[in-house]
């Protein structure tokens, strides 16, 4: 089937099977920065924006995703140029691996788009379902509130 | 994870919904949010009906009743200004409390519903609240949509009532409710609740329902005995509430099974959170 949706600011259409979940249609258009982990919506590696709003897409199906608005790491920031919170968790060495990392940054960017100066409790609420395996909730909380500070009165 | 799926539809009409998900030939089942279905999946299901298209994600609260489409995600409902007064407050805190942001994003109040688990704080919330449900039915003899109107199902066998129906919308009164409350506990601030104590003052009653983690025994408890002492205490508490508020709820919330946790640890900590939950009611401690 054929699914139409904007990515990144760009309207695409793409090829998709019913049964198929966003993160493979995302990765097999080039979007690997969304990654694979548990497929189960438990770990939040494969999180995306979709509508504004943080989603697992490793358990929303492409076809549910037509019609909708998905952003993707690969629109926050570049390697020449990192956003504000991606800065942030490179100033606090909030990454080991970094495999969870892209998960957090959405995280983050969705909370800090909605709510410019999120308390360090909304700020563990919403990395409370991204796990990772190499360091922990401490730096990456540090980082996101520093964003945010760093960011008040940007948009 | 999907075996046979072939099919993916999103129909903007009810009628069009319900004709697809009778399909003769056809396992077919209702997507909605997609956090439960689209993770257990089905072996031999061929078709899913999404039904983001049919307009019923809308959330009013006006002339005395909270009305919430059956496609609302629970992150609106924790987020409705509407919703945050205190008679709403055990169904925000329901909302608020469940899986993680991106689940409570996806997660809407129908799919919530639908499946029956015992680790969920949604069904004690709506119980206490005295909760309806809007249901469409496919009338297959008279080739047409037939809508009901039913008490959110608390008693055995009432959730029959729900087999094959599409959810439309969920109606819970206000007027007449003072306040709520709810109080739960998991394992982490991401898991499922072990138990969950909701409360409530709608007239002259309190209004008290557990939902407790196991298996052996309905999940979802009204607990009449704690209701009726509650009650009488709504004119006068003596000092000594707690203690005996203590004792009904612990004969009420029986233990049994030993998932995730012993029964006995669960019933003590329903036991403690209903005592919580009735302090806020009684205004002795903080809503949240
Ligand atoms: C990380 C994680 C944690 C979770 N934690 C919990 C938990 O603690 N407790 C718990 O109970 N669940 C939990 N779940 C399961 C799930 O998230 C919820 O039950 C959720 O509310 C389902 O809603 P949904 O909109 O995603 O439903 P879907 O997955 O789309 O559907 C669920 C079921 O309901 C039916 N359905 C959906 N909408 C309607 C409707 N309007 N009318 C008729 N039938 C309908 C579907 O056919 C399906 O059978 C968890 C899931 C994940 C991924
Ligand atoms: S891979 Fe999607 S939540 Fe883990
Ligand atoms: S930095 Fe390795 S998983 Fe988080």
């Amino acid at each position: 089937m054929k699914i139409e949706l904007r990515v990144n600011d760009r309207d695409v259409s793409w090829d998709c099977e019913p049964h198929e979940f966003l993160t493979e249609v995302l990765r097999r258009n080039g979007l690997t920065g969304t990654k694979r982990g548990c497929e189960s919506g438990d770990c939040g590696a494969c999180a995306v924006m979709l509508d504004g709003r943080e989603a697992p897409s490793c358990i929303v199906l492409a076809a549910q995703a037509a019609g909708h608005e998905i952003t993707t790491i690969e629109s926050i920031g570049s390697f020449e140029a990192p956003h504000a919170i991606q800065e942030a968790f490179v100033d606090r060495t909030a990454i080991q691996c970094g495999y969870c990392t892209p998960g957090m940054v959405i995280a983050a960017k969705a909370l800090i788009d909605r709510n410019p100066a999120p308390s360090e409790r909304e700020v563990r609420r919403h990395l409370a379902g991204h796990v990772c395996r190499c360091t922990g909730h401490v730096k990456p909380v540090a980082a996101v509130l520093e964003a945010a500070r760093g960011m008040e009165g940007e948009s | 994870m999907y075996l046979s799926l072939e099919h993916y539809e999103r129909p903007s009409t009810v009628e069009e919904c319900l004709r697809l998900l009778h399909h003769p030939d056809e396992e077919a089942a209702i997507l909605a949010g997609g956090t439960e279905l689209n993770v257990r999946g089905h072996e031999a299901l061929e078709r899913v009906v999404d039904i983001q298209g049919l307009g019923i994600d809308r959330l009013r609260v006006d002339r005395g009743e909270v009305r919430i489409g059956a496609g609302t995600t629970l992150a609106r409902i924790a987020e409705h200004r509407g919703l945050a007064e205190p008679p709403m407050a055990a169904l925000r805190e329901a909302a608020l409390a469940f899986a993680n942001v991106a689940i409570q994003n996806r997660s809407t109040m129908g799919g919530r519903i639908m499946i029956d688990r015992p680790d969920q704080d949604l069904p004690p919330a709506l119980a206490v609240l005295g909760a309806r449900l809007r249901l469409a039915h496919f009338d297959r003899a008279e080739e047409r949509v037939r809508e009901v109107e039913i008490d959110y199902p608390t008693r055995d066998g009432a959730r029959a009532a729900l087999e094959g129906a599409l959810l439309l919308e969920v109606i819970i009164p206000v007027d007449g409710t003072d306040a709520s409350a709810l109080r739960r506990m998991g394992r982490s601030a991401v898991d499922a609740p072990l138990a969950t104590v909701a409360v409530a003052i709608r007239g002259d009653r309190v209004r008290v329902a557990a939902n407790m983690q196991g298996s052996t025994a309905d999940s979802l408890r009204l607990l009449e005995k704690t209701e009726a002492l509650a009650s009488a205490w709504l004119s006068r508490r003596p000092e000594g509430w707690r203690d005996e508020a203590r004792a009904s709820l612990a004969a009420e919330l029986e233990a049994y099974g030993d998932d995730w946790a012993s029964g006995e640890y669960r019933r003590d900590l329903g036991t403690t959170l209903g005592v919580r939950a009735l302090a806020v009611l009684f205004g002795e401690e903080e809503l949240s």
